[in-house]
């Protein structure tokens, strides 16, 4: 037999063309110039939409690194890891995003201005920058054809959107450039700061009073320390923020009429601020406070990332030490419980164990952090701002932003927040002499999975923003890199970890660690909340839904020169995306100019909010709390009672939990 | 392997069915054997392989390879019926499946990948397909139609155009 392939069909030749392996794409292209027919074959678009779904995600062409550099000018980095050749490299500071086969670059020469880069053409366009002063920021490209499917934008139109705190004047700021028009859009605003939001107090908070009131009515008295001037409107923040809220709506229905009374013999505002030596409390208040108190739980923090350095300080660093002191005057004291995040880890991969902080260990190796000459690293400059006439508040703030985070990178955490939760942590570990202390590490914090009311997330707002931005159909459509985990938890998981925790430890002269998390139990994909989220709005389609449908073009390659286009739709994500842009959106960017817009602030909001989350490749070893679980378990065996301390992530289906409880609790909470 | 039709003696119980190639060879072989063969399956399904079933376009030849790749995988189609094969081993297939490839020439693969396809046995289209796709990859045009005995039927003006186009992959 001569031509032995002659004998085989087509569609047999594509079966086994179909196989070749795509992590070369050389391959294919020598394949394809053996014989027309075989060239016919492959670049017949339904072949490459076969070999797309055969080996699942696209190639790997080359990597950009985007490695921050605190000190001189960024490495910059492009690793290729195949023979295409990826095409002009161009000199850039730092890599952006990866989108729609494109790159986006920043650069700089005598100025800043961007770069949108396609890898596999060669194209590079220029841009100017918006002209938002930027110290945190971040940018993204995107297709701009409307319907495309993003097999093949090669060459079209695209649009960049350029996010960035401008913190001048505390807001954060957003452009959007049209490669059609050539110019920027008028910066919008996104957030009129994020200050309100830390005055409140922690949802965590709610939900633990809510369910000391309900289930331990051996809880004879709840002092809860409020920020105010006197105790007057310190009781009516409570009464605002905390007892008048939904989730009280068990309690209030037990007790009735008897509801205020119940609230009034139980809890006991106090004004005055962890920020301060003795919490700002007088002797006499203090005195009492010392021969009453057994337990003490430290939920207090400032939780915005990117918060003035001696905010975030005094009431992560200080607050931790002032607590600490006031519990060793507490004589009758059986535990402090704090409440810090499990991302004090920083940035690690890897398992990541239940373990302190040791004085004065940095994440970054080699550098080693004194906590006392932070603070007089603030004082100083501090000083030095008073004494410079010229300083404005507006300065004064900028400086002290930017100090947080200098600091924080200084020392190997991501940011200010992180940074002094875990400042607080060490400090916390090395005063407290013999206390009994225990440090609850949550992950991201979800809406309520059960008790009292699930799906209630007033306050707790994480992951969300996606899924109101669904709701309200201003987002058609999200997604993140689907394999990646998140690590979330339901609120009232949280908080019978807490009370289990306090149970479990009252008296012991020990520290103990617990990550109250779920990767590593239960690990949760974005690709579960997706789905979840998919249905539920298929379900029940928002008020303003629109079109979703997309139609997919049909197209036909008949001469050679077109051939080389078509290949780049198998290799259409050429660059790995860069994580940080993960939770960006696909494909749906396809509307109205100024419509458009609109979207992708909020999106790019959503990106700049929850990067330190998104980011994260570590998982969260809970030994301690599975320790704890077990004994919870027997105890509650021994007892004959249902669990109704549950806090095992295990037990959560959450398919079930983002459909029926999270997503539908988002809609319900948060959507107004 | 190739016999005459024996009475039907049953192994394990089930059902013997009769394969009968373009040359008029016969093999017997368990319904469980037979079935992982999607097109067999489905006519054991419709009760019409009383008669024995007729393969006009397999020759006697390469249905002994089919037949033996069937005998070998049914182990682990049919892990529930019968232990007649002791069900062989992972690595024991693995190793079967190579040997069974690998020395063949390739008009005999092409034959065993059409035989494969028109018997709809998926795993094993899947192994002759990859190891064709295999034997392509790293060779330059040149070789692969040497290989494939493959006619180039482009101008020298078309080919010369892709490759400049495309210099990155062809430089070896």
């Amino acid at each position: 037999m001569d031509d032995v392939t002659a004998s085989l069909a087509p569609e047999l030749l594509s079966e086994i063309l179909l196989r070749l392996p795509p992590d070369e794409p050389g391959h294919l292209f020598r394949a394809a110039i053996v014989c027309k027919e075989w060239l016919r074959a492959i670049c017949d678009p339904g072949f490459l939409r076969r070999y797309r779904a055969f080996h699942g995600s696209p190639p790997l062409l080359g990597l950009l690194h985007r490695r921050q550099v605190l000190q001189g000018d960024p490495v910059r980095h492009l690793a290729r890891t195949t023979a295409v050749p990826l095409f002009p490299d161009p000199t850039f500071r730092r890599a952006l995003d990866c989108h729609h086969g494109r790159a986006l670059l920043h650069a700089s020469d005598d100025g800043w201005y961007l770069i949108v880069w396609d890898p596999v053409t060669g194209e590079q366009h220029r841009v100017l920058e918006p002209g938002i002063p930027w110290l945190m920021y971040t940018a993204a490209v995107f297709c701009a054809v409307s319907g495309c499917a993003h097999l093949d934008c090669h060459g079209g139109p695209f649009r960049v959107v350029f996010v960035a705190t401008d913190d001048e004047d505390e807001l954060v700021k957003a452009s959007v450039y049209s490669s059609e028009t050539g110019a920027w859009s008028k910066p919008a605003i996104l957030d009129y700061g994020y200050q309100t939001w830390q005055e409140r107090l922690q949802a965590i908070t709610r939900v633990l009073v809510e369910k000391i009131l309900r289930v331990q009515p051996d809880v004879k008295k709840l002092y809860l320390l409020v920020r105010a001037n006197d105790v007057e409107s310190a009781t009516r923040r409570v009464q605002d923020e905390v007892t008048g809220k939904e989730i009280f709506q068990v309690l209030k229905e037990k007790h009735g009429d008897g509801f205020e009374s119940f609230v009034e013999e139980k809890v006991c505002t106090l004004a005055g601020d962890i920020i301060y030596e003795n919490l700002g409390l007088d002797s006499a208040k203090l005195t009492e406070l010392s021969n009453e108190i057994d337990i003490i739980v430290n939920g207090a923090a400032t939780t915005n990332f990117y918060e003035r350095y001696d905010v975030a300080f005094d009431s992560n660093v200080l607050g931790a030490k002032n607590i600490c002191e006031f519990a060793k005057k507490c004589t009758k004291l059986k535990m402090l419980l704090h409440v810090s995040t499990a991302y004090v880890a920083g940035e690690q991969e890897g398992l990541i164990l239940e373990k302190p902080f040791l004085m004065g260990q940095a994440l970054r190796e080699g550098r080693h952090l004194d906590i006392a000459s932070e603070l007089n690293l603030i004082k100083e400059t501090r000083r030095e701002m008073k004494a410079s006439n010229r300083c404005s508040e507006k300065t004064e703030k900028r400086t002290m932003k930017e100090l947080g985070l200098k600091r924080a990178k200084h020392f190997g955490w991501p940011n200010t927040y992180v940074f002094t939760k875990a400042m607080g942590e060490m400090l916390l570990g090395h005063l407290r002499g013999d206390l009994p202390v225990v440090i609850i590490r949550p992950s991201i914090i979800t809406s309520i999975l059960k008790e009292p009311l699930p799906g209630w997330m007033e306050g707790i707002r994480t992951i969300d923003s996606v899924i109101i931005g669904y709701a309200k159909q201003t987002l058609s459509f999200f997604l993140v890199d689907l394999n990646l985990i998140m690590d979330v938890i339901p609120g009232d998981m949280v908080v019978n970890a807490m009370m289990v925790a306090m149970a479990a430890h009252s008296g012991e002269q020990a520290q103990t660690i617990y990550h109250v998390t779920s990767s590593l139990r239960n690990p949760a994909p974005y690709a579960v909340l997706s789905d979840a989220g998919h249905r539920y709005f298929f379900a029940n389609p928002p008020p303003r839904a629109g079109k979703n449908g997309r139609l997919r073009r049909m197209r036909f390659f008949s001469t050679v020169a077109s051939f080389r286009a078509h290949m780049a739709i198998n290799y259409k994500l050429p660059l790995e995306i860069l994580r940080l842009v993960n939770i960006a959106l696909c494909g749906m960017f396809s509307r109205r100019y100024d419509e458009l817009s609109r979207k992708y602030k909020f999106v790019m909001h959503l990106v700049e909010l929850y990067a330190p989350y998104t980011l994260f490749k570590g998982c969260f070893d809970d030994i301690n709390t599975e320790k704890l679980r077990i004994t919870m378990r027997k105890q509650e065996d021994k007892n004959g009672g249902g669990y109704c301390f549950d806090f095992d992530p295990k037990s959560i289906d959450w398919d079930e939990y983002f459909y029926k409880v999270h997503i539908p609790g988002v809609v319900k909470y948060l959507c107004d | 392997m190739a016999a005459a039709a024996a009475e039907a003696t049953t192994d394990g119980g089930g059902k013997m069915i009769i394969l009968i190639s373009a040359d008029g060879k016969r093999f017997e072989v368990t319904e469980a054997v037979a079935s992982q063969s999607q097109l067999i399956s489905n006519m054991i399904e419709d009760d019409c392989t009383e008669n024995g079933v007729r393969l006009p376009n397999v020759d006697g030849d390469i249905l002994t390879m089919v037949v033996d790749y069937c005998n070998m995988h049914a182990g682990d189609a049919a892990a529930a019926g019968d232990t007649m094969k002791a069900s062989s081993t992972e690595e024991e297939l693995k190793k079967f499946d190579a040997e069974l490839v690998q020395a063949l020439e390739n008009p005999v693969l092409f034959k065993l990948i059409l035989a494969a396809n028109f018997l709809n046995i998926k795993s094993l289209l899947d192994m002759t397909c990859q190891r064709v796709a295999d034997m392509m990859s790293g060779k330059t045009p040149e070789q692969m139609r040497e290989t494939f005995s493959i006619e180039n039927d482009f101008t020298p003006e078309e080919e010369a155009a892709i490759r400049q186009e495309n210099a990155w992959a062809f430089d070896d």
